[in-house]
């Protein structure tokens, strides 16, 4: 899985985070690097969406925190494709 | 590395550097970026501008068709305009036997050039339009004086075009089409069957005048037909232009919508020099023009003609006798001025700005030559006087033995009373205006922003 907007969503999930800490997490969990402009043209397009809304902050690094709508998004996204995951196991295991 | 991909960040649109530039910039800081990034941030910026242009395009795109569906549908609600024709051959009446084939042509050429002139005229015209069977242009007689609708007439609606001598006709004859252009079908018909029984008419009186009754020297070739498609509207040109035009207002509402306070500004503005100029223009005092159009005709070629005009016109326009008229207790012409300045000043000045005296392009042909007088003033009676008086001295040059002259000189339109003034033409001065707006608010809205960004210290890189 290496669509942008649903490792950021996925990243998100379990707080706040800025770009850099982010792009660390990804890595982490899902061994993607995003590049600076891949990760910040997903914040773009999901802050245009309402799955994500800036945090208030003083300091340069903006943190964000993933809303009703995204964490909803992210919920379907993530039952579809664990649809797809059982299905497929399921036709490995009888073939 | 940092500092390549920094520069590259500058690629994105200015709305989204306002809006992420910061947090960006401290991303590249905390991130240990490599080369490929550089081509993550480029494909990034790329991909950003595309989507900042994508809203104008389709934003246009929808404006332009929905315009250009609207255009063709009011297409359709214009009132018809119908096109009638009626072609009509004009030959020599007394070609002499000793005549050149060049000098057949002359003579028909100027006969046509005289009865064009004539028939055309503002007076035949008028006369035209306020026939009751006919009773033209009802609406625009509301709101606009009949002399203007009989000039409206004649150079939008009437077209007299010359042919070539058509083939079997004969030597030295020449056809011409004589088209009107209404919305009522039946009247486009009736007024070119007016306008061929004047050419017709005045053809014969000018030959009762030399004597030459038996030979009609002017037939019609077709008869004036009674229109079954419209010339207009044409339904292509209108989706074209409202293609075009909903694709700038397509562009405006979005820059509009995308940039409120910068549009309400610039509007503003625009809106302030639109003002402005528009009170400006009406401290300018109205100035009407009044026009005479006289005709020279002679036995001589154009040159020698335009020579007996330059004489007469050195008579009529000499300081003397314009210092005279701008004295005539009737006219006294030009009062602010003379108590300022020597009255040799202000002939000067009348002569070289307000008085006009125009050729008309003439026809081929080299007999005969049609100029028009014209004076501009404040005053619109004062000006038809001028002009009347001009035009009679003209005409009076010439009074006398015209053989031994060698040239004709008569009156074809009299100086007309302006309805409406010519000058100042305030709302193209207020729409200049608008537009200079437009200008300095670009400049000054630039000038701020760049003197913000100057007082505004940069982010400290981390």
């Amino acid at each position: 899985m290496t669509d942008p907007t649903l490792l950021v969503l996925a990243s998100l999930a379990d707080g706040d985070k800025h770009g850099y800490a982010m792009m660390e997490d990804i890595q982490r969990f899902a061994a993607v690097r995003l590049g600076p402009g891949t990760l910040y043209g997903a914040i773009t397009r999901l802050e245009e969406r309402g799955w994500i809304r800036p945090v208030n902050t003083d300091d340069r690094r903006q943190p964000y925190r993933i809303t009703g709508a995204g964490r909803e998004y992210l919920e379907e996204q993530v039952a579809s494709l664990d649809r797809v995951l059982k299905t497929a196991a399921k036709r490995l295991r009888h073939a | 590395m940092r500092r390549c991909i920094g520069w590259a960040a500058y690629l994105y649109p200015a709305s989204w550097r306002k809006r992420y530039g910061a947090e960006f910039d401290a991303l590249l800081d905390d991130a240990n970026v490599r080369w490929r990034d550089l081509a993550d941030v480029l494909r990034g910026a790329f991909i950003m501008q595309m989507t900042n242009w994508k809203s104008y395009g389709r934003n246009a795109v929808a404006a332009a068709v929905a315009c250009a569906i609207l255009a063709l549908a009011g297409s359709f609600l214009i009132p018809n305009r119908y096109e009638s024709k009626a072609v009509m051959r004009i030959s020599p009446q007394s070609p002499s036997a000793d005549s050149t084939p060049a000098e057949v042509d002359e003579d028909l050429t100027l006969r046509l050039e005289q009865m064009q002139v004539q028939v055309l005229g503002r007076s035949s015209l008028i006369e035209l339009i306020q026939e009751p069977p006919l009773d033209l242009y009802k609406e625009e007689r509301k709101r606009m004086t009949i002399a203007d609708v009989a000039e409206k007439m004649r150079t939008h609606d009437i077209k007299i075009r010359l042919y070539d001598t058509p083939a079997g006709g004969k030597p030295g004859a020449q056809a011409f089409e004589v088209r009107f252009a209404y919305p009522d079908r039946y009247k486009a018909r009736q007024v070119v069957r007016e306008l061929t029984g004047k050419f017709m008419m005045l053809n014969h009186t000018l030959a009762q005048k030399a004597g030459l009754e038996g030979n009609p020297g002017i037939e019609q070739f077709t008869t004036a037909d009674l229109p079954a498609t419209p010339v207009m509207p044409n339904h292509v040109a209108f989706l074209w232009v409202g293609l075009w035009a909903g694709l700038l207002l397509g562009l405006l509402a979005t820059l509009v919508w995308r940039r409120p306070k910068w549009s309400l500004q610039m509007a503003g503005f625009a809106a302030a020099g639109f003002v402005l100029a528009l009170a400006v223009a009406y401290f300018i005092p109205n100035v009407y023009v009044s026009r005479a159009a006289l005709l020279i005709a002679g036995t001589g070629d154009i040159a020698r003609l335009t020579d007996r005009l330059q004489e007469i016109e050195q008579r009529v326009l000499s300081p003397d006798n314009l210092a005279r008229l701008i004295q005539l207790p009737d006219l006294d012409l030009y009062k602010k001025e003379r108590a300022h300045m020597p009255l040799s000043d202000v002939v000067e000045k009348m002569r070289s700005k307000d008085l006009r005296i125009h050729l008309y392009q003439a026809l081929p042909g080299r007999h005969a030559q049609a100029f028009e007088i014209s004076f501009r003033y404040p005053d619109r009676f004062k000006v038809q006087a001028m002009v009347r008086e001009l035009s009679r001295q003209f005409v009076e040059s010439s009074l006398g033995n015209p053989r031994e002259r060698g040239y004709t000189l008569e009156l074809l339109e009299t100086a007309d009373l302006p309805q409406t003034h010519a000058y100042p033409n305030r709302l193209s001065i207020a729409i200049l205006g608008a537009f200079a707006g437009l200008l300095i608010g670009l400049v000054t809205l630039r000038w701020r922003r760049s003197r913000r960004a100057q007082l505004t210290p940069a982010p400290a890189a981390a």
